[in-house]
């Protein structure tokens, strides 16, 4: 059988097509530049195909894809090591545009940007991505109590830093 | 704990990245050089098995 009709490449073409969007917001959330997060996105695509025999098996494609781009982009961070900080004009539009809405924007995006980059990888998948704590366990190389710590001390920095940062009442 | 209202903003805000234009256009380029690649490679090997399998 060619590479091309094997099932788990043909599977992970698939992923890749079929989230390119979400793959391509999770390198935004690391580099937060339009260029650079598509040049991620090229190279992980790029990557994750050239080894794609390395994957064993269909259900693991995702967190086995995701632990590419996250590496990428880590390793993209701190190649530059700068701080990148989320000016105002770069975050999405809200619905309601008012003042305070924007204000409570950048609160929240500084919060998630103050994390760690591991602690905020469990953030982005479990709750913007939704996938299971096994498989971030499998993108961070790490056990899954290590992701739950992770997770919880997250959840909880976040609420410090959005109190701080005058988020109302983060209960 | 963080509750889920500011949870749930967090994910509004990370759904309302912008997306490029170009962005299937990046991946399709990506996946055609990388298919073009594992081709090629393939090929090659073969090409060298066959080349050995002459020389016997």
């Amino acid at each position: 059988m060619s590479t091309l009709e094997n099932k788990i490449y043909v599977s992970l073409i698939d992923f890749i097509q079929d989230n390119q969007q979400s793959i391509y917001r999770l390198a935004y959330s690391y580099v937060k530049n339009q260029e650079i997060a598509l040049d991620m996105v090229q190279e992980t695509v790029y990557k994750a195909i050239k080894s794609w025999e390395k994957i064993e098996d269909i259900k693991g494609i995702k967190p086995w894809f995701c632990k590419i781009l996250v590496n990428n982009c880590m390793d993209e961070l701190r190649k530059r090591k700068r701080e990148i900080t989320l000016s105002p004009e770069e975050i999405p539009e809200q619905s309601e545009d008012s003042l305070a809405n924007k204000a409570n924007s950048i609160v929240l995006h500084n919060a998630l940007d103050e994390l760690d980059n591991e602690t905020k990888t469990v953030i982005v998948l479990r709750y913007f991505e939704d996938m299971k704590l096994t498989e971030i366990a499998k993108v961070l190389e790490e056990n899954i109590s290590s992701v739950k710590s992770r997770l919880y001390r997250g959840l909880r920095s976040l609420k410090i830093q959005m109190q701080e940062g005058g988020f109302g009442d983060a209960e | 704990m963080l509750n889920d209202e500011k949870l749930n903003k967090l994910k509004g805000e990370y759904e309302n990245i912008e997306i490029p234009e170009q962005l299937s256009e990046a991946v399709q380029n990506s996946i055609n050089t990388a298919e073009k690649e594992l081709l090629q490679e393939k090929f090659s090997k073969v090409r060298r098995k066959r080349g050995r399998n002459m020389k016997k």
